[in-house]
């Protein structure tokens, strides 16, 4: 459990839940963790699969809001030079 | 590195010995998705996790020929389709990453441009700065030079005029010098009284060097205008003579003979005669700037 909550908390803190597409794996991720939760609770064997999934599922949250702050730097530095050449 | 494909195979393997099933929508997603991260960016900037990708597709392949209809069989494939899914993306965030080192390193190049070309408009100040400074030194130097001439110039003038008559009219300068002080009656030769009083006219217009002088020879009316014309023409010329060897530049001075023509007291008395014969120095009104 706790290596799906690592990646759910740093998708958390990347933003994931301003980014569209982000937020929905977000979602289902924590639908997920909550769902392993209780069938671990209830001695279900599968719930170590569901963790996996809700843990696949946070890691595509983090990455996404990654690339989307990153595609904004990028597209800021360019605007910033595309300005400066224009000076 | 293996192909996806290999999992049609598979389905038409189980049905060649007679296993009918279908692969679910999980699987066929994963198995789509992993073809489509291995054709694209991904095999080259995020290998690492299109290899992890690989892995689960294989362990989500086992779990199809071993266990088709299992809930675990979908699990797996559902991670195996996030896995190649991920790897999609950090390609795509590792291009990013790329695109903004580059954004950083044109900005880094800019930054330099900027810094050189302030660099080179500060110089230009500085040199602009020096050479504005070199003026106003130079022009400090040439009001210092012109007035220390025009002291010098007063101081002279102040001398020469214990000595002659100095005044002011429209056609310049006027400096007259009794004849009687200069020459000998009816002579021309300068006698050895005059030359220091003509030093001192010269030491006044060595000050003045941009004007031009005129020496009028004049003499009173007595005997023929002919011969008192000639006769303030030779004494001209030997006052321009000696101006001229006290340092006084001969190009700047005329020497005029003018005779009896512009008296300036009557003929009738000998003070008048006396004050007749005369040599006046003319030194022109400074140009005008």
């Amino acid at each position: 459990m706790a290596a799906t909550e690592g990646p759910v908390r740093a998708a958390e803190e990347a933003g994931a839940e301003k980014v569209p597409q982000a937020a929905l794996y977000l979602k289902l991720a924590r639908e997920q963790m909550d769902e392993a939760r209780k069938l671990e609770k209830d001695g279900d064997d599968r719930a170590a699969l569901v963790f996996a999934r809700a843990r696949a599922d946070a890691e595509l949250a983090l990455a996404l809001a990654q690339e989307n702050s990153i595609a904004d730097q990028a597209r800021k530095l360019r605007d910033e030079g595309a300005r400066n050449e224009k000076l | 590195m293996r192909n996806y494909k290999l999992g049609l195979c598979t389905i038409s393997s189980g049905l060649l010995f007679g296993c009918a099933h279908t692969p679910s929508t999980e699987l066929v997603s994963a198995r789509q998705t992993y073809n489509e991260a291995r054709g694209g960016q991904a095999a080259t900037l995020a290998p690492a996790q299109l290899d992890d990708a690989r892995k689960a597709l294989d362990r989500a392949e086992k779990a199809f020929a071993d266990h088709p209809g299992d809930q675990e069989t979908k699990d797996l494939a559902y991670i195996a389709q996030r896995q190649a899914l991920l790897a999609q993306v950090r390609a795509r965030v590792q291009a990013g990453e790329n695109a903004k080192q580059m954004a950083e390193q044109q900005k880094k190049v800019q930054t330099q441009d900027e810094l050189a070309r302030t660099r080179e408009q500060l110089a230009q100040t500085e040199k602009s700065s020096a050479a504005t400074a070199q003026q106003l030194e130079a022009e400090r130097q040439a009001r210092e030079a012109a007035e220390k001439n025009a002291a010098d110039s007063k101081r002279a003038f102040e001398d020469l005029s214990k000595v002659a008559s100095v005044k002011h009219e429209d056609r310049g300068t006027v400096i007259s010098l009794p004849g009687g002080v200069l020459f000998a009656s009816g002579k021309s030769e300068l006698l050895a009284g005059a030359k220091s009083r003509l030093d001192q006219v010269a030491k006044a217009l060595k000050i003045k060097t941009d004007q031009t002088i005129q020496v009028e020879g004049h003499t009173d009316s007595t005997g023929s205008a002919a011969t008192n014309e000639a006769l303030g023409q030779r004494r001209a010329d030997a006052v321009k003579q000696y101006l001229t060897s006290c340092g006084v530049d001969a190009n700047r001075i005329e020497a005029l003979g003018i005779g009896p023509a512009r008296p300036v007291a009557p003929n009738t008395t000998a003070e008048g005669r006396a004050a007749n014969r005369r040599v006046e120095i003319v030194i022109a009104p400074e140009p005008q700037s």
